[in-house]
């Protein structure tokens, strides 16, 4: 049986000249229901992966499936929470969740009944007619999960989700989603950088090597929810990815050395090229010169 | 130092504007003349947005676009009057070619930046959602730009009152602005300062009005 989302050699280059490598043969599938925590080294394209599951960007060779077919562009069943929450500030809380519903042309006292029950759902009850500007970071996400929650999709990607929240608040806010994640049984797949983030939410950790991305190792998470920080399997786990990404960063250095070493090489190349020259040129003028 | 028939009182200047409002053909001048804005300004705005957006949105269209904007920006507007007199006769189509010129660049000019400041997320939540072209443009990208259109708007809409007035004075054509021009030969100092008067109230009023409601609205969100 095939998994809910499966990626198939996902690649990325972000240029045509297909020097920028992104993401490099990324494949993993995601079970339905599971809740899967992508991390990686930071800038290593984690996000493009996400976006690439999104059907916001395309890759450039291989395939994302949802439910067996290939996912090409936005999906109906596919929802999405931003990392700077990405609410319109011109509507209010309500109004927000109503987006993705208004773009499904769901009738409006359908769409507000409906908004009203996520956002009662996200604890935000009587904030309906706030602006985003009058609600703090964390009930802001809050609005955006609602919103994404309220077109009934069957996935749910996260992108940093909780990264531009005050660490309370997030922790929060992830038990919460953790208990809609129980509740609702759909598939959630976060990226983040946040390592005991991931170990507390994901089913299974998928991290992903430095650029370009692939997956350096997929671990499932056994530990029962909810999960104590302190357990000794949790250390153990994050000390472990710690060691994983460490690794990944050591070796981007070390390439970076190797590559400013060639460079350097070829400086002294050109350097030596550069003396050659002008010692030939000044041959006949120190030839009158006298030589001892 | 300034004779006193030279400078009238302000009571004369009000009871001449008191009695010129009741005169059909003074506020006639008066609607003509902004008639004649109003019109300019539209004409800009409706070439200005599709412009700016394209040059707000994709990079190819600016790098063409503004430096063509900025050369026409440069040259004093009012230099194309003779021209355009020449070519249309000093009437209201001069008039309102002129005040959409001097209208166009502070709209194109804030919507632009308006353009380039939607957040690239907001884009993503649009296609996220699947919204249709026309949804994204009329839900997010229009009152994303909102701010800095009613700014340039705002903008342009004073710098039209002194075009106008200016065009009218210069040639002599209906509007207040050639009422004003006449009160050189009538000689009538309460004339021509009660019609600054009629502009000041109108300009007031509708800047009150309009961009006050239209700025009171962002002002909820932004």
């Amino acid at each position: 049986m095939e998994a809910h989302v499966e990626l198939e050699n996902v690649s990325k280059f972000y240029d045509a000249q297909e020097r920028l490598h992104a993401l490099h043969e990324v494949s993993f599938g995601i079970e339905r229901g599971e809740f899967v925590c992508i991390v990686g080294p930071s800038g290593c394209g984690k996000s493009t992966l996400l976006k690439i599951m999104a059907g916001l960007d395309a890759p450039s060779s291989g395939e994302v499936r949802f439910q067996g077919g290939p996912v090409r562009g936005p999906h109906a069943k596919i929802s999405m929470v931003f990392q700077a929450f990405g609410l319109f500030p011109w509507r209010t809380a309500l109004e927000n969740v109503e987006y993705g519903l208004e773009m499904r042309k769901t009738p409006k006292e359908e769409r507000r009944a409906l908004s009203r029950e996520y956002l009662e759902m996200v604890g935000l009850g009587g904030y309906e007619h706030m602006y985003p500007k009058q609600l703090s970071g964390g009930m802001k996400q809050r609005v955006g999960i609602a919103r994404a929650l309220a077109v009934e999709p069957e996935v749910v990607l996260m992108d940093e989700a909780f990264s531009a929240i005050d660490e309370v608040t997030a922790d929060v806010l992830r038990e919460e989603v953790s208990e809609i994640h129980k509740q609702t049984g759909k598939t959630f797949v976060l990226v983040t950088h946040n390592l005991s983030e991931a170990i507390e939410l994901a089913d299974k950790v998928v991290v992903l090597s430095s650029r370009p991305a692939k997956v350096k190792k997929i671990l499932p998470v056994s530990l029962e929810r909810p999960r104590d920080r302190t357990h000794s399997l949790f250390v153990h786990m994050h000390k472990d990815i710690l060691h994983l990404l460490k690794e990944e960063l050591e070796n981007t250095l070390i390439r970076h050395k190797l590559k400013g070493i060639s460079e350097l090489q070829m400086l002294h190349d050109v350097e030596a090229i550069g003396k050659s020259t002008p010692a030939k040129q000044s041959v006949p003028v120190t030839s009158g010169s006298p030589h001892t | 130092m300034i004779p006193r028939s030279n400078l009238p009182t302000f009571s004369s200047v009000l009871s001449v504007f008191f009695s010129s409002v009741q005169d059909t053909t003074f506020l006639l001048r008066i609607a003509h003349s902004f008639l004649n804005l109003t019109c300019g300004l539209l004409l800009a705005f409706s070439l200005a947005l599709p412009m700016a957006f394209a040059a707000g949105s994709k990079n190819r269209f600016d790098l063409t676009l503004t430096p063509l904007v900025m050369l026409f920006g440069a040259l004093p507007d009012l230099s194309f009057l003779p021209l355009l007199v020449l070519w249309f006769g000093p009437g209201s189509v001069a008039a309102i070619i002129m005040a959409s010129v001097a209208a166009f660049f502070p709209i194109y000019f804030t919507v632009r930046e308006g353009t380039k400041n939607i957040p690239r997320e907001l884009f993503d939540v649009t296609s996220i959602f699947r919204s249709d072209r026309f949804s994204t443009f009329t839900k997010m990208v229009l009152p994303a730009i909102s701010p800095y259109m009613f700014s340039g708007l705002r903008l342009a809409y004073d710098f039209d009152w002194e075009i106008i007035i200016a065009i009218e004075i210069a040639t002599r054509v209906a509007g207040i602005g050639s009422f004003i021009e006449g009160t050189i030969s009538t000689g009538s100092l309460e004339s021509g300062f009660a019609a600054i008067l009629a502009i000041a109230l109108v300009a007031v009023v509708v800047d009150r009005v309009f961009f006050g409601t239209l700025e009171s609205w962002a002002r909820k969100w932004a």
